[in-house]
């Protein structure tokens, strides 16, 4: 070979992808040409250096009371051998309703639960219409208020997302673009504010601000479903 | 040994003393503490996959959780086939390319590393020992290039490994690789 060896040749070569003629031919080139082992070195030192990079990272904080959340919710908060497998506890409803019978047991449950979230989180705020129907003995300080506000909200959202997947194709693609990314936000502040929560699960100021973005969501959720709604 | 102690076991530093194979047959069976377990060894791994992919560690934290979460969901699905490790690694891989689908181009785009030097901090304080110039001049590589040299040179991922979770042919992986290598050897100055 006498012209210089190419970058992807060199590649090839150090990895023994070449075919035997052309790896041959290579090698015969690099023992007369000091600038092309030069540069293999310098591509198989690179090779090393990343290599030798860490595999391993170490998150900013402890990820698995979030995981511990969400995986909790898919199983039925399941603890210990006896319970059922992962597989078998997956739920997955099927939606049978049309859309708009759909979008209006989900606005109810929406406003519901929304409204039972606040109060549940934020220790009982007061409020006209379906919030204000809420017991006002769910607060902080029960825990039991806590966990069925949390299912409830939970349960609505899944409802919205529904009508969203069922209306989806009826929002303009810019819209929806928009929506996921606001939702993704929201989402990123939610999982902040349990992670902080699951360290300093007694603070005040962290459970409002779960609840005000869990209300956040539905409140997204529900303007996108009526969006559906009106389209359909 | 109860579930409890298992976790806890693990937590304080006893982390050979159970292996995975037994964790994993106990998470199969609806396990959350062995299934913590797993996570507590593993997600070292997964968590330096998913920021060297993203490029930013944030989304990388919210990568990992949904990564433990799917193979929670599909415990079920996972045969022994293979080491636990490969088959939790390989789904990490899928899912932080699924989400980079998700988003799209233009916000991929968008999200190319902010701040270089807050990503520089992070990547150090995170992954102590590591090459600071190397590891940005593989954040500041476009998607597609950073994603088959993580996968090839990092994790050793194998050529034809690459292009089935790419769903691309074998030649196309080898053409990305050659281009990311040379693109990165370009921004190292070598």
């Amino acid at each position: 070979m006498k012209r210089h060896a190419s970058f992807e040749e060199l590649q090839d070569f150090q990895e023994g992808l070449l075919p035997p003629e052309e790896n041959e031919a290579v090698r015969g080139h690099l023992e007369r040409c000091p600038s092309c082992r030069r540069d293999l070195e310098a591509f198989s030192n690179l090779l090393r250096e990343m290599g030798d990079l860490p595999r391993e990272a170490e998150p900013s904080r402890d990820l698995w009371p979030q995981i511990e959340w969400r995986i909790g919710r898919e199983a039925g908060a399941v603890r210990g051998a006896e319970g059922p497998a992962p597989s078998d506890v997956k739920r997955r409803r099927q939606i049978t309703l049309p859309a708009w019978q759909l979008l209006a047991a989900s606005i109810t449950l929406a406003l519901v639960s929304g409204g039972v979230v606040w109060v549940a989180l934020s220790g009982g705020i007061r409020d006209s219409g379906p919030v204000a129907s809420v017991p006002m003995d769910v607060s902080l300080a029960q825990p039991a208020g806590w966990e069925t506000a949390l299912d409830e909200y939970h349960d609505a959202v899944s409802d919205l997302e529904e009508v969203l997947e069922v209306g989806r194709d009826v929002l303009d693609p810019e819209t929806v673009r928009i929506l996921e990314e606001n939702l993704q936000a929201i989402d990123s502040a939610i999982n902040e504010a349990q992670a902080a929560l699951a360290q300093d699960p007694g603070s005040k100021v962290l459970r409002r601000f779960l609840a005000e973005n869990l209300r956040r969501k539905i409140d997204l959720l529900h303007r996108a479903a009526a969006a559906v709604y009106a389209n359909t | 040994m109860g579930a409890l102690p298992l976790a806890k076991a693990l937590d304080t530093g006893s982390r050979d003393s159970v292996s995975t194979e037994t964790l994993v047959e106990r998470a199969q069976g609806g396990d959350t503490h062995a299934f913590e377990a797993i996570y507590r060894r593993l997600v070292g791994r997964i968590y330096a996959l998913c920021l060297r992919m993203s490029r930013d560690p944030q989304r990388a934290e919210e990568l990992t959780q949904d990564v433990f979460v799917r193979a929670w969901e599909r415990m079920g699905s996972f045969r022994g086939d293979s080491r636990f490790t490969t088959w939790l690694h390989r789904l990490a891989v899928n899912v932080v390319l699924q989400a980079g689908r998700t988003r799209g181009r233009r916000e991929s785009r968008e999200h190319l590393v902010a701040d270089p030097g807050e990503y520089s901090a992070r990547v150090v304080r995170e992954m102590p020992g590591t090459r600071v110039d190397i590891e940005r001049a593989i954040a500041a590589l476009p998607d597609g290039a950073r994603t088959v040299l993580v996968l090839r040179d990092i994790e050793g991922y194998k050529y034809d490994e690459i292009a089935e979770i790419q769903g691309v042919a074998l030649g196309t992986v080898k053409a990305q690789i050659h281009r990311a290598r040379r693109m990165l050897r370009e921004a190292l100055g070598l």
